[in-house]
């Protein structure tokens, strides 16, 4: 195991260039802010917490599919808890900017203020609630239910959000490759990286290589498989 | 003054005055929440957020601004009512009462609308995205420049409704009755329309792009320069319409009946017409399937 201070490759420049100046533009010229993960502020009771700005709340799984739906995050406690003693309320982002710009025919539009994403990358997202109804946590974990080349860059995500709290200062651990795990396309991707920032501490993942079993191509018939590899991200940011 | 007239006067007065101060008594019994029922308040700008008004007399009540975000209003009588810029976005209105309302501007996103009464009501530029306005009447409303982007219409009923430039793309619209609707310039790109009832409606200059309008109805319709193409109309009534400069390119029509209908200046290249019927069809120069142009 390999314990080591994160670098910044290219590929990040590249992807935080795209997702904070490209983004941010374009949402602008759209003239509404669609209020997202990082709206929620820590600390915030969860009847203060902007939730006409989500829909679909429903007891969180880790990135799983969604458990118990709720009404909002005031039914956090519907959830059981963690093993920390917190509650997961996962969410989506309202769509209603999204569908009118649909309605008008602007689709580039409609794609840069639709869906549940983290720097454009499709999440599964969540609150984490103490048992005081306190928001303590937020979750994000990159939702598989995307297209093919989507999911295949997935991992990339935790790039930009590395990128997003500065790049000195993580603490990551590439962990090797298990018994049957192989790269993907020559690459090997099994981080973690924590840094404490502003009184909260910052978790990220990132995951790209094949399972035990999963290929390219079928050995029977020498047809190329889709789709047989982890790519994924994911972070956590907890109240110190 | 005599007393008698004194007391005329003064029982007048009272008589006057008692409607002003039961309608003062009912709004503050429904601000507390004590109440469902307020016909005819003024309850502009209100917050009703999340409120429970099922059931409630709202008739005639002054709703103008008033945020109703995820309220539900099931049966909910606003016959005759003032919504205009209303927030009602993810509310559940089903089977309420809107006839003759205004609800301009109104925003509808995400709404249970199912069988709920919208006949005559003014919906004009109001947001139905998403909405389920399933078997909802909406006879005679107009709902010009409406947004019923991927909304569920199913048998809903917008009879002589007007829906000019509305936008209806994705919409999901299946035995859905515009019959004598006028409907100019609107997008039901993409939409699930099979066996919607379009006769004798005027849809000039609307687009059914992809549209899956399989066994329609659009006997005596008017789609002059409208454009359907890679529409799917088989098995359609499209008797006696009128498609002069029609886009039906790639259109599929097989076993559809274009009889007596006015083609002239259509477009058909490539259209699919195996088993339509074309008797006393008008076809000056229309562009045929093949490339060729009709005499």
């Amino acid at each position: 195991m390999r314990v080591g201070r994160y670098r910044g490759s290219s590929f990040a420049v590249i992807i935080v260039v795209l997702c904070c100046v490209g983004g941010p533009a374009q949402a602008q010229q759209n003239s509404q802010h669609r209020l997202d993960i990082w709206d929620l502020k820590l600390g915030s009771a969860a009847k203060d917490l902007p939730e006409e700005a989500f829909i679909d709340f429903a007891c969180g799984t880790k990135g799983g599919p969604p458990g118990t739906a709720l009404g909002g995050f005031t039914d956090f406690a519907r959830c059981a808890t963690e093993a920390d003693g917190l509650h997961e309320v996962a969410f989506r982002y309202d769509d209603e900017l999204q569908y009118r710009l649909l309605a008008r025919g602007d689709l580039q539009g409609a794609e840069t203020n639709g869906g549940t994403t983290v720097y454009d990358y499709s999440v599964i997202a969540s609150a984490l609630f103490d048992d005081g109804g306190v928001l303590r946590g937020v979750r994000a974990v990159t939702d598989d239910r995307t297209t093919l080349r989507n999911r295949a860059t997935a991992y990339l995500m935790s790039d930009a959000l590395l990128n997003r709290f500065g790049l000195d200062g993580w603490a990551c651990v590439d962990t090797p490759a298990s018994r049957g795990e192989e790269p993907l396309a020559g690459q090997y991707v099994n981080k973690s990286c924590i840094k404490v920032v502003d009184g909260t501490t910052v978790a990220v993942s990132s995951h790209l290589f094949r399972r035990r079993g999963e290929t390219q191509t079928n050995r029977f018939t020498g047809q190329v498989v889709r789709g047989q590899f982890e790519s994924s991200a994911g972070f956590e940011i907890h109240e110190n | 003054m005599k007393t008698s007239a004194v007391i005329r006067v003064l029982a007048l007065v009272v008589a006057a005055l008692a409607p002003m101060s039961a309608r003062a008594d009912a709004l503050s019994a429904f601000l507390s929440g004590a109440s469902v029922d307020c016909a005819g308040c003024d309850l502009s700008n209100a917050d009703l957020k999340h409120r429970d008004l099922s059931g409630g007399n709202l008739a005639g009540a002054n709703l103008a601004g008033a945020d109703l975000y995820a309220a539900k209003l099931v049966g909910t009588d606003c016959t005759g009512g003032n919504l205009d810029g209303a927030r009602l976005k993810r509310a559940d209105l089903t089977g309420a009462v809107l006839s003759r309302a205004t609800a301009q501007n109104g925003n509808f996103h995400a709404a249970e609308l199912r069988n709920a009464r919208f006949d005559g009501a003014n919906l004009t530029g109001a947001n139905f995205n998403r909405a389920d306005l399933s078997q909802a009447d909406l006879s005679g409303a107009q709902l010009v420049g409406a947004m019923l982007y991927a909304a569920n219409l199913g048998k809903a009923n917008f009879q002589g409704a007007d829906l000019s430039q509305a936008m209806l793309g994705h919409a999901r619209m299946p035995q859905a009755d515009l019959s004598d609707a006028t409907a100019v310039g609107v997008d039901f790109t993409e939409a699930a329309m099979r066996g919607v009832n379009f006769g004798g409606a005027t849809l000039d200059r609307s687009a059914f792009d992809h549209g899956d309008m399989r066994d329609t109805i659009l006997s005596g319709a008017s789609l002059v320069d409208a454009r359907l193409p890679w529409a799917d109309l088989r098995g359609s009534d499209l008797t006696g319409s009128t498609m002069t400069g029609t886009s039906l390119y790639s259109t599929d029509l097989r076993n559809s009946d274009l009889s007596r209908a006015n083609l002239s200046g259509a477009i058909l290249r490539r259209a699919h017409v195996g088993g339509t019927k074309f008797d006393q069809t008008l076809l000056t120069g229309v562009t045929m399937p093949g490339g060729t142009m009709h005499n």
